[in-house]
Protein backbone atom coordinates (compact mmCIF):
# COMPACT_ATOMS: atom_id res chain seq x y z
CA UNK A 1 0.00 0.00 0.00
CA UNK A 2 1.36 3.46 -0.85
CA UNK A 3 2.26 6.01 1.85
CA UNK A 4 -0.56 8.34 0.68
CA UNK A 5 -3.11 5.54 1.12
CA UNK A 6 -1.64 4.77 4.57
CA UNK A 7 -2.12 8.42 5.57
CA UNK A 8 -5.74 8.43 4.37
CA UNK A 9 -6.45 5.29 6.38
CA UNK A 10 -4.79 6.96 9.39
CA UNK A 11 -7.39 9.74 9.27
CA UNK A 12 -10.36 7.34 9.38
CA UNK A 13 -10.09 6.48 13.14
CA UNK A 14 -9.79 10.22 13.92
CA UNK A 15 -12.98 10.92 11.95
CA UNK A 16 -14.77 8.09 13.79
CA UNK A 17 -13.69 9.59 17.17
CA UNK A 18 -14.91 13.01 16.04
CA UNK A 19 -18.27 11.55 15.00
CA UNK A 20 -18.62 9.69 18.32
CA UNK A 21 -17.72 12.86 20.22
CA UNK A 22 -20.26 14.88 18.21
CA UNK A 23 -22.89 12.17 18.79
CA UNK A 24 -22.32 12.05 22.57
CA UNK A 25 -22.35 15.83 22.82
CA UNK A 26 -25.61 15.97 20.81
CA UNK A 27 -27.18 13.32 23.10
CA UNK A 28 -26.55 15.34 26.29
CA UNK A 29 -27.20 18.64 24.48
CA UNK A 30 -23.70 19.94 25.20
CA UNK A 31 -24.24 20.10 28.97
CA UNK A 32 -21.21 18.07 30.12
CA UNK A 33 -19.63 17.34 26.73
CA UNK A 34 -19.08 20.41 24.57
CA UNK A 35 -19.57 19.99 20.83
CA UNK A 36 -16.51 19.75 18.58
CA UNK A 37 -17.52 23.14 17.12
CA UNK A 38 -17.65 24.81 20.57
CA UNK A 39 -14.27 23.25 21.37
CA UNK A 40 -12.82 24.50 18.08
CA UNK A 41 -14.04 28.04 18.85
CA UNK A 42 -12.56 27.85 22.36
CA UNK A 43 -9.30 26.50 20.87
CA UNK A 44 -9.04 29.46 18.50
CA UNK A 45 -9.76 31.83 21.40
CA UNK A 46 -7.02 30.22 23.52
CA UNK A 47 -4.30 30.30 20.88
CA UNK A 48 -5.02 33.96 20.15
CA UNK A 49 -4.29 34.81 23.79
CA UNK A 50 -0.55 35.59 24.29
CA UNK A 51 -0.68 34.07 27.77
CA UNK A 52 -1.50 30.71 26.19
CA UNK A 53 1.96 30.54 24.63
CA UNK A 54 3.62 31.30 27.98
CA UNK A 55 1.63 28.46 29.59
CA UNK A 56 2.46 26.17 26.70
CA UNK A 57 6.16 27.04 26.94
CA UNK A 58 6.17 26.50 30.72
CA UNK A 59 4.62 23.03 30.32
CA UNK A 60 6.97 22.04 27.49
CA UNK A 61 10.07 23.21 29.37
CA UNK A 62 9.07 21.46 32.61
CA UNK A 63 8.18 18.27 30.75
CA UNK A 64 11.30 18.20 28.59
CA UNK A 65 13.58 19.08 31.53
CA UNK A 66 12.17 16.18 33.56
CA UNK A 67 12.33 13.86 30.55
CA UNK A 68 15.91 14.81 29.69
CA UNK A 69 17.09 14.70 33.32
CA UNK A 70 15.40 11.35 34.00
CA UNK A 71 16.41 10.08 30.56
CA UNK A 72 20.11 10.95 30.92
CA UNK A 73 20.36 9.28 34.31
CA UNK A 74 18.31 6.28 33.15
CA UNK A 75 20.47 5.73 30.05
CA UNK A 76 23.72 6.05 32.02
CA UNK A 77 22.55 3.75 34.83
CA UNK A 78 20.78 1.42 32.38
CA UNK A 79 23.89 0.90 30.24
CA UNK A 80 26.03 0.33 33.34
CA UNK A 81 23.57 -2.19 34.80
CA UNK A 82 23.04 -3.81 31.39
CA UNK A 83 26.77 -4.57 31.27
CA UNK A 84 26.78 -5.74 34.92
CA UNK A 85 23.88 -8.22 35.17
CA UNK A 86 24.43 -8.93 38.89
CA UNK A 87 24.01 -5.24 39.77
CA UNK A 88 21.01 -5.05 37.41
CA UNK A 89 19.35 -7.99 39.16
CA UNK A 90 20.10 -6.42 42.55
CA UNK A 91 18.57 -3.00 41.77
CA UNK A 92 15.60 -4.29 39.76
CA UNK A 93 13.22 -4.68 42.76
CA UNK A 94 13.85 -1.04 43.80
CA UNK A 95 13.20 0.17 40.25
CA UNK A 96 9.97 -1.87 40.09
CA UNK A 97 8.92 -0.31 43.40
CA UNK A 98 9.50 3.24 42.09
CA UNK A 99 7.73 2.33 38.84
CA UNK A 100 4.70 1.00 40.72
CA UNK A 101 4.21 4.25 42.67
CA UNK A 102 1.38 6.31 41.15
CA UNK A 103 2.48 9.87 40.20
CA UNK A 104 -0.13 11.27 42.59
CA UNK A 105 1.94 9.92 45.52
CA UNK A 106 5.01 11.83 44.31
CA UNK A 107 2.90 14.95 43.68
CA UNK A 108 1.45 14.86 47.21
CA UNK A 109 4.83 14.36 48.85
CA UNK A 110 6.63 16.89 46.69
CA UNK A 111 3.97 19.52 47.32
CA UNK A 112 4.61 19.07 51.04
CA UNK A 113 8.40 19.09 50.64
CA UNK A 114 8.92 21.61 47.85
CA UNK A 115 5.67 23.63 47.72
CA UNK A 116 4.14 24.99 44.51
CA UNK A 117 6.53 25.77 41.61
CA UNK A 118 8.63 24.33 38.79
CA UNK A 119 10.30 21.74 41.02
CA UNK A 120 7.18 19.62 41.48
CA UNK A 121 6.36 18.91 37.79
CA UNK A 122 10.07 18.51 36.97
CA UNK A 123 10.68 16.03 39.78
CA UNK A 124 7.48 14.05 39.16
CA UNK A 125 8.30 13.68 35.45
CA UNK A 126 11.88 12.74 36.37
CA UNK A 127 10.67 10.03 38.77
CA UNK A 128 8.02 8.77 36.35
CA UNK A 129 10.20 8.42 33.25
CA UNK A 130 13.36 7.19 35.00
CA UNK A 131 12.18 3.60 35.75
CA UNK A 132 10.65 3.16 32.28
CA UNK A 133 13.79 4.29 30.48
CA UNK A 134 16.12 2.50 32.90
CA UNK A 135 14.39 -0.86 32.38
CA UNK A 136 14.31 -0.26 28.64
CA UNK A 137 18.00 0.67 28.38
CA UNK A 138 19.26 -2.05 30.73
CA UNK A 139 17.25 -4.76 28.94
CA UNK A 140 18.38 -3.58 25.50
CA UNK A 141 22.02 -3.42 26.66
CA UNK A 142 21.83 -6.91 28.15
CA UNK A 143 20.44 -8.14 24.85
CA UNK A 144 23.41 -6.86 22.83
CA UNK A 145 25.37 -9.56 21.05
CA UNK A 146 28.47 -10.43 23.10
CA UNK A 147 30.35 -11.01 19.86
CA UNK A 148 30.49 -7.24 19.30
CA UNK A 149 32.30 -6.90 22.63
CA UNK A 150 34.76 -9.61 21.62
CA UNK A 151 35.47 -7.60 18.49
CA UNK A 152 35.99 -4.51 20.67
CA UNK A 153 38.39 -6.43 22.92
CA UNK A 154 40.53 -7.64 20.02
CA UNK A 155 40.74 -4.17 18.47
CA UNK A 156 41.19 -2.57 21.90
CA UNK A 157 38.32 -0.11 21.65
CA UNK A 158 38.37 2.75 24.15
CA UNK A 159 35.36 3.14 26.48
CA UNK A 160 34.13 5.94 24.24
CA UNK A 161 34.29 3.70 21.15
CA UNK A 162 32.46 0.96 23.07
CA UNK A 163 29.69 3.43 23.84
CA UNK A 164 29.40 5.23 20.51
CA UNK A 165 30.17 2.40 18.08
CA UNK A 166 28.54 -0.58 19.78
CA UNK A 167 26.23 0.19 22.69
CA UNK A 168 24.31 3.28 21.55
CA UNK A 169 23.72 2.15 17.93
CA UNK A 170 22.85 -1.34 19.21
CA UNK A 171 20.19 -0.12 21.64
CA UNK A 172 18.89 2.84 19.60
CA UNK A 173 15.70 1.09 18.41
CA UNK A 174 14.79 -0.08 21.91
CA UNK A 175 15.65 3.36 23.26
CA UNK A 176 13.40 5.08 20.70
CA UNK A 177 10.49 2.87 21.75
CA UNK A 178 11.21 3.67 25.41
CA UNK A 179 11.43 7.42 24.76
CA UNK A 180 8.20 7.34 22.78
CA UNK A 181 6.43 5.74 25.74
CA UNK A 182 8.16 8.07 28.23
CA UNK A 183 7.13 11.09 26.17
CA UNK A 184 3.48 10.06 26.53
CA UNK A 185 3.96 9.76 30.29
CA UNK A 186 5.74 13.15 30.37
CA UNK A 187 2.77 15.23 29.20
CA UNK A 188 0.26 13.34 31.33
CA UNK A 189 2.38 13.69 34.45
CA UNK A 190 3.41 17.33 33.78
CA UNK A 191 -0.22 18.38 33.34
CA UNK A 192 -1.29 16.44 36.46
CA UNK A 193 1.51 17.97 38.56
CA UNK A 194 0.64 21.46 37.26
CA UNK A 195 -3.05 20.79 37.98
CA UNK A 196 -2.23 20.33 41.66
CA UNK A 197 0.95 22.25 42.17
CA UNK A 198 1.64 25.09 39.72
CA UNK A 199 0.37 28.59 39.06
CA UNK A 200 0.89 28.45 35.31
CA UNK A 201 1.20 25.84 32.57
CA UNK A 202 -1.45 23.84 30.74
CA UNK A 203 -2.29 21.74 33.83
CA UNK A 204 -2.92 24.91 35.88
CA UNK A 205 -5.14 26.24 33.05
CA UNK A 206 -7.11 22.98 33.01
CA UNK A 207 -7.58 23.31 36.79
CA UNK A 208 -8.92 26.86 36.30
CA UNK A 209 -11.34 25.67 33.57
CA UNK A 210 -12.50 22.85 35.86
CA UNK A 211 -13.13 25.28 38.74
CA UNK A 212 -15.08 27.60 36.42
CA UNK A 213 -16.79 24.68 34.64
CA UNK A 214 -15.56 26.15 31.33
CA UNK A 215 -15.82 22.80 29.52
CA UNK A 216 -15.12 23.92 25.91
CA UNK A 217 -11.89 25.58 27.16
CA UNK A 218 -11.01 22.48 29.19
CA UNK A 219 -11.41 20.35 26.07
CA UNK A 220 -9.41 22.87 24.03
CA UNK A 221 -6.46 22.84 26.47
CA UNK A 222 -6.56 19.05 26.47
CA UNK A 223 -6.43 19.10 22.68
CA UNK A 224 -3.46 21.47 22.83
CA UNK A 225 -1.40 19.26 25.16
CA UNK A 226 -2.20 16.20 23.06
CA UNK A 227 -0.99 18.09 19.97
CA UNK A 228 2.24 19.05 21.77
CA UNK A 229 2.85 15.34 22.46
CA UNK A 230 2.24 14.37 18.83
CA UNK A 231 4.47 17.15 17.43
CA UNK A 232 7.37 16.46 19.82
CA UNK A 233 7.08 12.71 19.18
CA UNK A 234 7.28 13.41 15.43
CA UNK A 235 10.23 15.78 15.83
CA UNK A 236 12.36 13.78 18.26
CA UNK A 237 11.43 10.12 18.33
CA UNK A 238 10.70 9.50 14.67
CA UNK A 239 14.14 10.90 13.84
CA UNK A 240 15.84 8.42 16.19
CA UNK A 241 13.74 5.57 14.75
CA UNK A 242 14.78 6.41 11.21
CA UNK A 243 18.50 6.37 12.10
CA UNK B 1 65.79 -18.54 26.33
CA UNK B 2 63.86 -18.34 23.04
CA UNK B 3 61.36 -15.47 23.02
CA UNK B 4 57.76 -16.53 22.66
CA UNK B 5 54.73 -14.63 21.46
CA UNK B 6 52.24 -17.06 22.95
CA UNK B 7 52.53 -19.83 25.52
CA UNK B 8 50.01 -22.45 26.60
CA UNK B 9 51.06 -24.01 29.91
CA UNK B 10 49.18 -27.21 30.87
CA UNK B 11 45.95 -25.77 29.56
CA UNK B 12 42.57 -27.44 30.02
CA UNK B 13 39.41 -26.02 28.57
CA UNK B 14 35.93 -27.34 29.12
CA UNK B 15 32.58 -25.67 28.38
CA UNK B 16 30.36 -25.38 31.48
CA UNK B 17 27.72 -27.73 30.07
CA UNK B 18 30.14 -30.27 28.55
CA UNK B 19 30.94 -33.68 30.03
CA UNK B 20 34.60 -33.76 28.99
CA UNK B 21 37.29 -31.18 28.26
CA UNK B 22 37.77 -29.90 24.73
CA UNK B 23 41.46 -29.28 25.37
CA UNK B 24 43.39 -31.25 27.95
CA UNK B 25 46.80 -30.60 29.48
CA UNK B 26 48.03 -28.75 26.39
CA UNK B 27 51.45 -27.17 26.45
CA UNK B 28 52.75 -25.26 23.47
CA UNK B 29 54.68 -22.15 22.62
CA UNK B 30 54.61 -19.98 19.55
CA UNK B 31 57.77 -18.12 18.59
CA UNK B 32 57.84 -14.85 16.64
CA UNK B 33 57.74 -15.43 12.90
CA UNK B 34 56.19 -18.90 13.09
CA UNK B 35 53.03 -19.94 11.27
CA UNK B 36 50.65 -22.73 12.23
CA UNK B 37 47.40 -24.13 10.94
CA UNK B 38 45.09 -25.98 13.27
CA UNK B 39 44.29 -29.50 12.33
CA UNK B 40 41.11 -30.88 13.87
CA UNK B 41 37.81 -32.14 12.52
CA UNK B 42 34.86 -29.77 12.42
CA UNK B 43 33.37 -29.07 15.87
CA UNK B 44 36.54 -30.13 17.71
CA UNK B 45 37.29 -26.67 19.07
CA UNK B 46 39.41 -24.85 16.48
CA UNK B 47 37.53 -21.56 17.02
CA UNK B 48 37.64 -22.10 20.79
CA UNK B 49 41.41 -22.57 20.57
CA UNK B 50 41.75 -19.28 18.68
CA UNK B 51 39.61 -17.51 21.29
CA UNK B 52 41.84 -18.90 24.04
CA UNK B 53 44.95 -17.80 22.12
CA UNK B 54 43.64 -14.24 21.78
CA UNK B 55 42.30 -13.91 25.33
CA UNK B 56 38.61 -13.96 24.41
CA UNK B 57 38.22 -17.09 26.55
CA UNK B 58 39.98 -18.06 29.76
CA UNK B 59 41.32 -21.60 30.28
CA UNK B 60 39.59 -23.83 32.83
CA UNK B 61 43.03 -24.80 34.14
CA UNK B 62 46.59 -23.79 33.33
CA UNK B 63 48.01 -20.55 31.99
CA UNK B 64 48.13 -18.77 28.65
CA UNK B 65 50.78 -16.07 28.32
CA UNK B 66 50.74 -13.53 25.50
CA UNK B 67 53.65 -11.28 24.72
CA UNK B 68 51.81 -8.93 22.39
CA UNK B 69 48.64 -6.90 22.21
CA UNK B 70 49.07 -6.27 18.50
CA UNK B 71 46.59 -8.88 17.36
CA UNK B 72 44.52 -9.03 14.18
CA UNK B 73 41.61 -11.48 14.15
CA UNK B 74 39.48 -12.42 11.15
CA UNK B 75 36.44 -13.98 12.77
CA UNK B 76 34.69 -16.91 11.15
CA UNK B 77 31.38 -15.00 11.31
CA UNK B 78 32.93 -11.74 10.04
CA UNK B 79 31.40 -9.48 12.69
CA UNK B 80 31.09 -6.30 10.69
CA UNK B 81 29.00 -3.76 12.58
CA UNK B 82 25.81 -3.62 10.48
CA UNK B 83 25.11 0.05 11.26
CA UNK B 84 28.44 1.13 9.75
CA UNK B 85 29.74 1.18 6.20
CA UNK B 86 32.73 -1.04 5.24
CA UNK B 87 34.96 2.05 5.38
CA UNK B 88 33.70 2.94 8.87
CA UNK B 89 34.16 -0.65 10.04
CA UNK B 90 37.79 -0.51 8.99
CA UNK B 91 38.37 2.95 10.43
CA UNK B 92 36.88 1.89 13.77
CA UNK B 93 39.35 -0.98 14.09
CA UNK B 94 42.39 1.23 13.49
CA UNK B 95 44.38 2.41 16.47
CA UNK B 96 45.54 5.47 14.54
CA UNK B 97 43.07 5.99 11.67
CA UNK B 98 44.83 6.42 8.36
CA UNK B 99 42.49 7.07 5.42
CA UNK B 100 45.16 6.32 2.84
CA UNK B 101 45.86 2.88 4.26
CA UNK B 102 42.15 2.07 4.49
CA UNK B 103 41.53 3.02 0.86
CA UNK B 104 44.63 1.12 -0.24
CA UNK B 105 43.38 -2.05 1.46
CA UNK B 106 39.85 -1.57 0.12
CA UNK B 107 41.33 -1.31 -3.37
CA UNK B 108 43.41 -4.44 -2.85
CA UNK B 109 40.35 -6.47 -1.88
CA UNK B 110 38.38 -4.91 -4.77
CA UNK B 111 35.81 -3.10 -2.67
CA UNK B 112 36.52 0.59 -3.30
CA UNK B 113 33.10 0.98 -4.93
CA UNK B 114 31.36 -0.47 -1.88
CA UNK B 115 33.29 1.51 0.74
CA UNK B 116 30.39 3.82 1.60
CA UNK B 117 27.52 1.39 1.11
CA UNK B 118 25.53 -0.05 3.95
CA UNK B 119 27.33 -3.15 5.29
CA UNK B 120 24.09 -5.14 5.18
CA UNK B 121 24.11 -4.84 1.36
CA UNK B 122 27.44 -6.71 1.07
CA UNK B 123 27.49 -10.30 -0.09
CA UNK B 124 29.04 -12.97 2.16
CA UNK B 125 32.24 -12.95 0.13
CA UNK B 126 32.51 -9.16 0.21
CA UNK B 127 31.99 -9.09 3.97
CA UNK B 128 34.68 -11.74 4.32
CA UNK B 129 37.16 -9.62 2.36
CA UNK B 130 36.47 -6.65 4.67
CA UNK B 131 36.93 -9.00 7.64
CA UNK B 132 40.39 -10.01 6.36
CA UNK B 133 41.31 -6.41 5.50
CA UNK B 134 40.34 -5.35 9.03
CA UNK B 135 42.53 -8.06 10.57
CA UNK B 136 45.54 -6.81 8.57
CA UNK B 137 44.86 -3.12 9.07
CA UNK B 138 46.98 -2.42 12.14
CA UNK B 139 49.88 -4.46 10.79
CA UNK B 140 49.55 -6.92 13.71
CA UNK B 141 52.34 -8.96 15.18
CA UNK B 142 50.01 -11.93 15.67
CA UNK B 143 47.44 -12.62 12.97
CA UNK B 144 44.64 -15.06 13.75
CA UNK B 145 42.46 -16.21 10.87
CA UNK B 146 39.43 -18.41 11.45
CA UNK B 147 38.36 -19.95 8.13
CA UNK B 148 39.36 -16.78 6.23
CA UNK B 149 38.54 -18.19 2.80
CA UNK B 150 34.96 -19.19 3.57
CA UNK B 151 32.56 -17.76 1.01
CA UNK B 152 35.33 -16.50 -1.29
CA UNK B 153 35.57 -17.48 -4.93
CA UNK B 154 38.94 -18.76 -6.16
CA UNK B 155 40.12 -15.40 -7.49
CA UNK B 156 39.31 -13.47 -4.32
CA UNK B 157 40.68 -16.25 -2.10
CA UNK B 158 43.96 -15.96 -4.04
CA UNK B 159 44.01 -12.15 -3.63
CA UNK B 160 43.46 -12.49 0.12
CA UNK B 161 46.12 -15.21 0.39
CA UNK B 162 48.59 -12.88 -1.34
CA UNK B 163 47.72 -10.07 1.07
CA UNK B 164 48.36 -12.39 4.02
CA UNK B 165 51.64 -13.56 2.49
CA UNK B 166 52.73 -9.92 1.97
CA UNK B 167 51.95 -9.13 5.60
CA UNK B 168 53.96 -12.21 6.67
CA UNK B 169 56.92 -11.20 4.52
CA UNK B 170 56.78 -7.63 5.82
CA UNK B 171 58.53 -8.59 9.08
CA UNK B 172 60.32 -11.71 10.29
CA UNK B 173 58.47 -11.25 13.59
CA UNK B 174 54.99 -11.56 12.06
CA UNK B 175 53.29 -14.68 13.40
CA UNK B 176 50.26 -16.52 12.05
CA UNK B 177 47.70 -19.01 13.32
CA UNK B 178 44.94 -20.07 10.96
CA UNK B 179 42.22 -22.59 10.47
CA UNK B 180 41.01 -23.52 7.02
CA UNK B 181 39.43 -26.58 5.52
CA UNK B 182 40.97 -25.76 2.12
CA UNK B 183 44.09 -27.89 1.77
CA UNK B 184 45.82 -25.55 -0.67
CA UNK B 185 45.80 -22.73 1.92
CA UNK B 186 46.77 -24.81 4.95
CA UNK B 187 50.41 -24.34 4.19
CA UNK B 188 50.04 -20.62 3.50
CA UNK B 189 53.16 -18.79 4.75
CA UNK B 190 54.75 -22.22 5.26
CA UNK B 191 52.37 -22.91 8.13
CA UNK B 192 53.02 -26.04 10.15
CA UNK B 193 50.33 -28.36 11.41
CA UNK B 194 49.25 -28.00 15.02
CA UNK B 195 47.24 -30.73 16.73
CA UNK B 196 45.80 -29.54 20.01
CA UNK B 197 43.08 -31.99 21.00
Amino acid sequence: MTTAKHKIWGIVPLLICLLLWGGLSWLNQGRVIPTPLETARAFLGIIQDPECWQDLLATILRGLAGLLGGGMLAITAGIFCGRHPKIHDAVSPVITLVQSCPPIVWISLLLVWLSIGNAVPFTVVFLSVFPVLFVNTATATRGLDERWFELAKIYRFSRWKHLTAIILPGISQGLAAGFSYALGITWKVTATAEFFGAQNGIGARIYKCYREMALPQLFAWTLLIAMVGVVIEALLIQKIRRK
Amino acid sequence: MTPTILQFQNVDFQWADATKPLIQNFTWSLEPGEAFYLDAPSGQGKSTFLKLATGLLKPTRGKILRDTKQIGFAFQDQRLLPWLTPYENLKLAMRHPDDEQIHKLLARVGLTQKAEQHTSTLSGGEAQRINIARALLNNPLLLVLDEPFNGLDEENAQICAELIQEWKNHSPENTLILTTHLHKFQTLCNAKKLVFS
